[in-house]
């Protein structure tokens, strides 16, 4: 704030904070709702698997997990292929199980609604979680 | 704001899962992520959908974040990225008709200034917030659009028309000692 000499005049204080409210009355209160609401998805103790937004491909150490959103489905596949519970979590419903297949390969079906993120528990006890997935 | 201790603690306690110091973080620096979105032009839903993006960052990157104090400028920098991502998305879908009328060279001087209106802003509301209830009705009359008459402001808050004037410079002066006594103002 200016000070000393440069100490803003009664009139210009009254409309830097009228500035100042309409801005902080601008956020529609849904977006500040859905802003707040980002938290309860957190895993905290989870690895995040360092991931990339274009080719879907997310990597932890010694586990790759790679994403294919299809129309009716989201397919998920391991590397190297191990048994592990994988789920997509996102706000509304908040979880998505995937049934494993072969190979290291799992389905979500129906195609979870965006966004969501992976959370896979290894049967060595890891948990890793990929990146938010946007859509 | 940019080296506020209480920003580093509600990181600190965010990172250990505390909602309330999160809540914080979300009111304190949505106006500033707002801002962004509107200088994009992005009009809601899409301005929603930028802004929980960011949020969405944040949480996923709350515990790597290298300098908690630097997270203003940080969400300033993704939201800046985000607003950009959708305003080029809606510009594919829409085509020609609504073209990107801005550059994305002026990013760094479009966050800076950003930052330092919502640092400004932010300051002033807080310091509005610890004014007495009596202080804030009476300057809320007095702030506009269209000034309230003094007559009218007299009857609403009880108070007698020649104290007014007087109980407004009042107010404005314990404003500009929470401002200047906040620790954070420049210059001090």
């Amino acid at each position: 704030m200016p000070q000393g000499h440069d100490r803003w005049s009664d009139e210009r204080l009254l409309g830097e904070l009228a500035r100042a409210l309409r801005a902080g009355e601008r956020v529609p209160p849904e977006a500040l709702a859905a802003g707040k609401a980002v938290f309860a998805w957190r895993a905290p103790d989870a690895e995040l698997a360092a991931g990339d937004l274009d080719t879907r491909i997310y990597h932890a150490a010694g586990l790759t997990i790679e994403v294919e959103i299809a129309p009716d489905a989201l397919h998920v596949r391991l590397t190297p292929a191990q048994p592990a519970e994988v789920e997509a979590r996102g706000p509304i419903p908040p979880s998505h199980p995937a049934t494993p297949g072969e190979k290291g390969r799992f389905t979500i079906r129906p195609l979870p609604r965006f966004p969501f993120y992976l959370l896979c528990r290894t049967a060595g006890g890891r948990k890793i979680v990929t990146g938010w997935i946007l859509g | 704001m940019r080296d506020d201790p209480e920003v580093v603690d509600l990181v600190t306690r965010a990172r250990k899962g505390d909602r309330a110091a999160w809540d914080e973080i979300v009111e304190r620096y949505s106006p500033l992520v707002w801002s962004i979105c509107r200088r994009f032009r992005l009009v809601r839903p899409d301005s929603d959908d930028a802004a929980q993006t960011v949020w969405l960052r944040l949480v996923e990157n709350l515990d790597t974040l290298r300098e908690p104090a630097a997270l203003p400028g940080w969400l300033a920098r993704t939201a800046h990225r985000e607003c950009l991502r959708r305003a080029r998305e809606i510009r594919r879908r829409d085509g020609a008709e609504r073209p990107l009328d801005f550059e994305p060279e002026t990013g760094p001087d479009l966050i800076a200034e950003e930052l330092e209106k919502a640092e400004r802003d932010l300051l002033l509301r807080r310091a509005f917030a610890q004014l007495p209830p009596r202080c804030r009705d009476l300057l809320t009359l007095c702030l506009g659009p269209d000034p309230v008459p003094y007559a009218q402001i007299g009857e609403r808050l009880g108070m007698p028309v020649g104290g007014i004037g007087p109980n407004r410079s009042r107010c404005l002066a314990r404003l500009r000692r929470i401002l200047e006594g906040g620790g954070h103002a420049a210059g001090s």
